[in-house]
């Protein structure tokens, strides 16, 4: 290691695991290694107890999360009624794009409903990130609209369920 | 469970103590500290664009330092001997006409005023030409009396200066290198409850300052090559020199404007041009500000900074009055940063349910 580490050229084993958790999540998954690590620059590891809750619906939009390990509960709370879950997160998942795309506050609550690590990135060095690699950007925007169609198709079939029912 | 209590009690207390120690012994470093935050500010545009091209984050800072460098340097080899000898001119010529004309101009009073103005510049700037080269001749007198504690003053002087100089890029070489991990540093000590308000408070700052600094700095090169295209373009004597300070001043809102202009004035009436040059001279100063209140400034800094003038004109007025020069340069940035500090942070902690 070099002067104050300045010239190391390895990365730390932390570093390099990363990088590797990263290429799984699915909108990371097309970027080459150093558009990896240029992203890993901007993750802020939290940890959350069970129970914990990451934001309440409402809150203002700052943040896109990462699960990096744990589960993280998607519900509707309703006053005193118990609170309605919408989705399970499991590891390698991610929540709160839709912050990324549109000025809304949390449209659901997040609670960690075991021992969770997440990694937090914040949306304005989401966007910044997207600016100055416009290359990474669109790879990463383009996945993010994937996932945003399938959401969509996803809430159409359970939609036509519902109506179905009805009838 | 009491036990712990008091552990706990303990333990934060000494924690504070440290903390409070650790201010106390870091204090003096504080303005390196900023001076190098505000040096990363300035380049960071530059650094961004070649990591953008997906250059290496060293090698980016490395270049942006070296043509940095050079600009400096170049600086020192041909603007600095110029300045300082137009400097030296005015001085030499002030003092020629205050012995000459002084006495049938004695009456106007405005003249005891630059006479004091330049004595409180002297002070207030501190740079005291005469005491600097006193102590310099007083040191190789008093060679073989007093050479200790000379020789200490003396290092010290320069010691002072020395790592001031090499510590702004040194404190900003970190600050863009390690950004990322320094903010990650900070964050992480913020419980999970206020972790995203934090990082909404840090992006508004980052984004105040930032805004500002870069916006000023343009402000201030552009309005100095223009004052001092315009003062040679009239034949003002010492143009370079009163550009300069004419670009700087012109950071201090609504004051700044009339500095450069006064000076300029001064220079035509000391060096005994012709009297109707102070028109001219007056004129040229005015279209200068007209470029830059209707061209330069709407541009670089936009209406973001919506205040009233009342308000900024007495916030300037009450820094000089507290801080002197610096106060008036620093007191405006500060409300805004405070100002914007303020209503962010108010919404967010509602938002968030915090009170």
């Amino acid at each position: 290691m070099g002067l104050f580490g300045l010239f190391k050229t390895k990365d730390r084993d932390g570093k390099t695991l990363e990088a590797k958790f990263l290429r799984q999540i699915a909108f990371l998954k097309q970027l080459d290694y150093f558009e990896l690590k240029t992203f890993s620059r901007l993750l802020h590891q939290r940890e959350y107890k069970p129970g914990e809750v990451v934001f309440r619906e409402g809150y203002p939009h700052a943040v896109l999360y990462i699960v990096r390990q744990g589960n993280i509960d998607i519900v509707l709370e309703e006053g005193d009624a118990e609170p309605i879950k919408l989705a399970e997160l499991p590891e390698k998942s991610f929540f709160g794009e839709i912050g990324l795309f549109i000025d809304t506050n949390r449209t659901a609550t997040a609670i960690a409903s075991q021992p969770t690590i997440l990694f937090a990135v914040s949306k304005i060095d989401f966007q910044d990130f997207i600016h100055k690699f416009p290359r990474i950007g669109v790879k990463i925007v383009y996945e993010l609209g994937k996932r945003l169609s399938d959401n969509i198709v996803e809430t159409n079939k359970k939609l036509r369920g519902f109506t179905d029912e009805k009838e | 469970m009491k036990k712990n209590k008091v552990v706990r009690i303990v333990f934060y207390g000494l924690l504070g103590i440290v903390g409070i120690l650790a201010l106390l012994f870091y204090s003096r470093i504080f303005s390196y500290l900023v001076a190098g935050v505000v040096f990363a500010y300035l380049l960071k545009p530059l650094t961004t664009m070649l990591e953008r091209w997906k250059v290496h984050r060293l090698l980016s800072i490395i270049i942006v330092y070296s043509a940095f460098m050079l600009l400096i340097f170049a600086g020192i080899w041909f603007l600095i001997p110029m300045i300082i000898e137009q400097a030296q001119d005015i001085w030499t010529s002030y003092k020629e006409f205050m012995q000459k004309d002084g006495a049938a101009l004695a009456r106007f009073q405005i003249f005891d005023r630059i006479d004091l103005f330049f004595g409180q510049l002297e002070t207030k700037l501190g740079i005291p030409m005469d005491q600097v080269q006193e102590k310099i001749t007083g040191f190789f007198e008093k060679q073989f009396t007093g050479i200790l504690s000379n020789l200490g003053d003396l290092v010290r002087v320069f010691i002072t200066l020395m790592s001031f100089i090499v510590a702004i890029p040194i404190v900003g070489f970190f600050m863009l290198k390690d950004e990322e991990s320094i903010k990650s540093w900070f964050l992480s000590v913020i419980p999970n409850r206020y972790f995203e308000m934090t990082i909404i408070l840090v992006e508004k700052i980052d984004e105040i300052i930032g805004t500002y600094i870069r916006a000023l700095l343009i402000e201030v090169i552009i309005v100095g090559i223009l004052a001092t295209i315009v003062l040679t373009a009239l034949g003002v004597q010492y143009s370079l020199l009163i550009g300069l300070i004419a670009g700087f001043a012109n950071a201090i809102p609504y004051f700044g404007p009339w500095i450069g202009a006064l000076l300029a004035m001064s220079s035509v009436l000391i060096s005994g041009q012709n009297p109707i040059m102070l028109l001219w001279v007056g004129g040229g100063m005015a279209l200068v500000q007209a470029l830059d209140n209707n061209l330069i400034y709407p541009i670089v800094i936009g209406n973001k900074t919506e205040m009233h003038p009342l308000v900024i004109m007495l916030t300037v007025i009450a820094g000089g009055y507290l801080f002197g020069i610096l106060g008036m340069f620093l007191s405006v940035p500060v409300l805004f940063l405070l100002r914007g500090l303020i209503t962010v942070m108010y919404r967010n902690l509602k938002e968030f349910e915090i009170i």
